[in-house]
């Protein structure tokens, strides 16, 4: 619990002296200007919910694959991390509550959509299942993590893995329908959607939007957590892998 | 009771082309008493941080055993992490970014320090290494000197029984240097055992009980520090200009005197195999009119070259 404790408390100084960190922050208002731009335009003003989803996601997905990536890489040139293994602090619990903390700096997307489409479209999008979007929040927060420990751990063994930043995080976005429902993509496409934690998240997120009912809560919120799970699993196992590496040869990087 | 012991340990790595071996350890065995300072003394390269390393659990030898007060490192690794502390020299190992309490905070709780405990500790350590006025503001902003001794405190802020200090005074001014002595000791005087590898056979001599001398991952002697003065005493050499053929002849039929060699750059080299003969030599010198006469000590690196010499790699 200490170090957990401790893994976020250095995890948020570090991050609040980082302005580079907020980046990805600093440009959810004008993913949502864009999505809620033409939604307005177009005269669907009731699919603002879907806009705002959609910069959210992007903001949570970036902190998690550019940001909580990042963090052992960046321990790496403190030269802090075999000092770090050499604590019989859980590495890997370390690793993921400094993720944790990362991605759920990505929640703020909501607020800022929420304030663009209020401010600047004098819309008001209401949350009518305030339970399913907090548990949903949450949730998809914990994968989030899990899925940055997996990246965190894939960038420090190899410099091949980076290029992954840039080439699969926007079509994951697309496959997991961030942007626009998974059910308009075609129904090929589908299995690759259910696999992806994000799909999940959008859907109930845009759920807990909507005025309508939220069918079977539960199960979907458990695939959400299902799948974080096990990109922690992943993850430590990869973690694991790369301190064996260090141990075994010396050094990272395979 | 012994603290730290290893017995024949090998650490070899492969090198940059992948088909050549690199033996960093080569049956390294040494026992270190719980409360004793041991000094491991090398040149870079000699093997001194590949052995920290793997005291630290964070690298495994080939071969060979390591134990940290009876625990092997290999198969109890999160018992020896419990009862270790490391410094690095330099300013490795610290966030910039943060404040130097912040960052022993950090290193407090990886080692489930409790809350109460930790607070007063980082207070205590952060006075303790002279950082007291400077602890909240951002390490990037310390001095090279003040991130060394905010590295200190962080390897202390664990309140191991066991300490690695793989060169820490690398960079120091020699007032800071002088206080990290001063700490080493009271740290042996609240009964911690301590390993510490340096380049500098000064800061061997004064801090340490026994000093280890390693190059190429091999053991090549183990002294007091008296010994070692001795033993770079024994190698003392005299430089002299413009001597007389005759006079040089006869130096070094002298007793005690190991050899004479003409240097390159003009004059002498007296190299004396006893230090009790270099006055002696000096008088001869200075009675057939020698006006330039310097004595010197070898440089760690040429005592190396004479142990090695001297008992064929034998400790």
């Amino acid at each position: 619990m200490r170090a957990i404790q401790g893994a976020i408390r250095v995890q948020f100084e570090i991050t609040r002296h980082n302005v580079m960190d907020y980046y990805w922050m600093l440009l959810i208002p004008f993913f949502a200007l864009i999505f809620m731009a033409v939604l307005v335009q177009s005269g669907r003003s009731d699919l603002l919910a879907y806009a705002l989803v959609g910069p959210l996601l992007v903001g949570v997905g970036q902190m998690a694959f550019y940001v909580a990536s990042e963090v052992l890489s960046r321990d790496r040139e403190t030269q802090t991390l075999e000092l770090e293994l050499a604590t019989p602090a859980p590495f890997a619990l370390v690793v993921a509550s400094r993720t944790m903390l990362l991605t759920s700096a990505g929640l703020l997307g909501f607020a800022e959509s929420w304030l663009v489409a209020r401010v600047v479209f004098n819309e008001t999008i209401e949350v009518h299942h305030a339970g399913v979007l907090v548990a949903s929040l949450v949730a998809t927060t914990f994968a989030a993590a899990g899925t940055a420990v997996i990246t965190s751990a894939l960038f420090s063994l190899t410099r091949s893995a980076r290029s992954m930043q840039n080439t699969v995080t926007y079509p994951l976005y697309v496959l997991a329908g961030v942007m626009v429902p998974a059910a308009f993509l075609p129904d090929w496409l589908e299995p690759v959607s259910k696999v992806i934690f994000l799909s999940w998240s959008a859907d109930l997120l845009r759920d807990a939007l909507s005025a309508e009912s939220v069918n079977d809560f539960a199960p979907r919120l458990g695939a959400v957590l299902g799948l974080g799970a096990a990109a922690l699993v992943a993850g430590s196992l990869l973690l694991g892998r790369m301190v064996d590496h260090l141990r075994h040869q010396g050094r990272l990087g395979i | 009771m012994i603290a730290v012991a290893t017995e024949g340990l090998v650490r070899t790595y492969r090198g940059r082309d992948k088909r050549q071996e690199v033996v960093a350890l080569d049956e390294l065995s040494i026992e270190i008493e719980q409360g004793e300072v041991y000094g491991l003394l090398g040149p870079n390269g000699a093997g001194k941080t590949t052995l920290v390393k793997i005291l630290s659990t964070v690298l495994l030898p080939t071969r060979g055993t390591a134990r940290i007060l009876g625990h092997d490192v290999v198969t109890e690794t999160k018992t020896v992490r419990r009862l270790i502390g490391i410094v690095f020299g330099g300013d490795r190992g610290l966030y910039p970014w943060i404040s130097g309490r912040h960052n022993l905070n950090y290193w407090a709780a990886l080692y489930n320090v409790p809350g109460p405990i930790a607070k007063q500790r980082v207070d205590e350590l952060l006075e303790r290494v002279g950082l007291g006025d400077r602890a909240d503001d951002r390490v990037e902003g310390y001095s090279r000197g003040m991130k060394q001794r905010l590295h200190l405190a962080r390897g202390l802020v664990s309140g191991a029984r066991v300490l690695f200090l793989d060169e820490p005074t690398t960079g120091m001014d020699p007032i800071a240097a002088r206080d990290f002595r001063k700490l080493v000791g009271e740290l042996k005087g609240e009964g911690r055992t301590i390993l510490i590898t340096t380049h500098d056979m000064a800061e061997a001599e004064a801090v340490c009980d026994r000093v280890a001398l390693i190059d190429h991952g091999r053991l090549l002697a183990t002294e007091t520090p008296r010994g070692l003065s001795r033993l770079v005493a024994e190698h003392e050499r005299i430089d002299c200009e413009d001597t007389p053929e005759d006079v040089i002849e006869y130096v070094r039929g002298m007793i005690g005197v190991a050899s004479v060699e003409a240097r390159a750059e003009g004059g002498h080299r007296i190299q004396m195999g006893d230090s009790e003969a270099v006055p002696k030599v000096i008088k001869v010198l200075a009675e057939h009119g020698v006006a330039s006469i310097n004595t010197s000590r070898p440089s760690l690196e040429e005592v190396y070259l004479r142990i090695i010499g001297d008992r064929g790699l034998k400790v």
